[in-house]
Parts: structure tokens; sequence; C-alpha cells
């Protein structure tokens, strides 16, 4: 009867540490994730905004007042106008240009912040441009493991 | 009944035993799932100081275009922080290498910039960027 007992609790606790780590693995799995989308997303969004302005003449930058939810350049290569805008309704940031309107976001990632999306230094020769949002995965509702935010930052010269 | 005594004393400690051997095996599991996610938010964390350091040095590209006389002054900055990157910190060195075999020239200018950014988790983490300035780019 004591070896039961002994063997039973033994079985119980071996289970309870078996489910618990097997849940907070999951768990952990689920967050990692998520995390990793939006880190993805956010170097991506990064790296395009300023591949984007590098090719930007000085003279044909158009940026908001302040701050605001996009801006325009004309390219030095093509001479076409490009629109990098900042959608909160929409969830999306994009490069619009004549040819093509590219989301740089994947399905699942969603923006917000986007009134202070970018802001412009013209008070030297070369502008200085920076962008600020904010990126964001999963369902809050559904637990901290299904859902992530963070804030983005970038500044980019333009160089001629 | 000797024997049969025996055997039941044995198998209490044969339980005992291989719960003994499962916990330790579930405990070495439990510690590299622990190990592993902590290697991820590692990750995590040098991924934002890495956009740190990009956004100091692209500041220090704007000084040297817009302002590039006194940008050639510059002294070492420690301990700055950026409002945006909370518990991130960063020191910046200048090391001029004027007159060096790699800055030849008439009014030649050149800096080595080392951005090194520091944060908290657990322990003390830094992580460092070099950038070659020079009057002529």
């Amino acid at each position: 009867m004591i070896e039961m007992m002994v063997v039973v609790g033994s079985l119980a606790f071996i289970f309870m540490m078996v489910v618990g780590i097997l849940i907070n693995s999951v768990k952990s799995s689920r967050k990692i994730n998520v995390t990793d989308s939006v880190e993805q997303d956010g170097t991506w969004v990064i790296a395009e905004l300023r591949k984007n302005l590098l090719k930007a003449g000085i003279t044909g930058l158009n940026c908001p007042s302040g701050v605001g939810s996009s801006l325009s350049f004309t390219s030095r290569i093509d001479g076409g106008t490009t629109y990098l805008v900042c959608n909160e309704s929409e969830s999306l940031i994009a490069s619009v240009s004549a040819e093509s309107a590219v989301n740089l976001l994947s399905s699942e990632v969603r923006a917000s912040g986007c009134n202070n999306f970018v802001s412009c230094d013209l008070s030297s020769f070369f502008p200085i441009v920076n962008f600020s949002f904010t990126l964001s995965k999963g369902d809050e509702s559904s637990g901290v493991e299904n859902y992530n935010e963070r804030d983005f930052e970038a500044t980019v010269v333009v160089r001629e | 009944m000797i024997n049969n005594k025996r055997k039941k004393g044995q198998s209490v400690i044969e339980v005992v035993f291989s719960v003994g051997v499962l916990v330790l095996v579930l405990g070495g599991v439990t510690a590299l799932l622990i190990s592993s996610v902590s290697g991820r938010t590692q990750g995590f964390d040098r991924k934002k100081a890495t956009e740190l350091a990009e956004v100091v040095i692209e500041g220090l590209v704007a000084e040297k275009r817009n302002n590039s006389d006194g940008f050639w002054d510059r002294q070492n900055l420690s301990g700055e922080t950026n409002p945006s990157f909370v518990g991130y910190t960063y020191n910046v060195g200048f090391s001029g290498v004027d007159d060096t075999s790699d800055c030849v020239g008439v009014d030649r200018r050149c800096f080595y910039v080392e951005v090194v950014v520091n944060w908290q988790r657990d322990e003390e983490k830094s992580i460092s960027f070099g950038r070659y300035f020079t009057n002529r780019n």
C-alpha cells in the first residue's frame, strides 16, 4: 500500500513536471516566434527605408512640416518620385512609386504610431530624416506569449 | 519470508532511484530550454543595440557632412543615452589617424570612430562598431 502511494505520488509529481515544462516550452516558443517576426520586419523596413533614401536627391525631398506619416523624394538615378508611407488604418509601411507599391511588412505584422513616422531636420545642407514606428504582431487579449510590440527608430542622412 | 521482505524493500529503493534519475533528466531539459530562450532574448537585445549604433553613426555622418570643420575637433563621448533606447548607453571614441599610411594627402583628415553600446541583461553586455571617416568622401 505504501509502495503504491509512493509510486503513484512520484508518477503524479513527474507528470506535473513534464506538463509544466511542455506548457512553458510551448509558451516560450510562441513568444519567440512572434518576437522574431516583429524584429525581422522592423530590421527589413529600416534597411529598405535607408536604401530608398540613399538614392534620394536633396532638391526633390518633400518632408512633412514637423512630423507626419509620409514623405516623398525624387530619385537621383531615374528621376522618379517615390513615397514612403506609414498607414495605420491599413496597417502598412510602404514604398510607393509610379511602377509599384510595395508593402514592406509581412501579412501578420501591423504598423502603428504612424503620426510620428517621419520628421526631417532641414536646418543644414544635407537633410537628416528620422523615422519612428511601432510594429506589433498577435492579439494582446490572447495572452502575452501570443503578442509582441516594439518601437523602431532610424536616422538617414540624404547624401547628395 | 525473508526473501519476500527483501524484495519489498528493494522496490521502494528502485522507485526512489528512478524518480531521482527522471528528476535529473527533466532538470537538464528545463535548463536547456531556459538557456535556449535566454539565447534568443540576448539576440533581440543585440539587434536593438545594433540599431542604436546605426542611429549614432548616421548622426556622425550627418555632422561630418553638415559641420565638417567642427566634426574633426570631436572629443570622446561616454555614458550617452537615447530616449528611444531605454536601458542602453553608448560611448563614442574618436581616434585620429591623420598622417598615417591610411590617411595621406594635403589637408586630408581621418578619424577612426568606435561606437560601443552597453546594456544590462543578467550581466553587463556590450557590442562595438567601428567606422572610418575621412574628409575625402
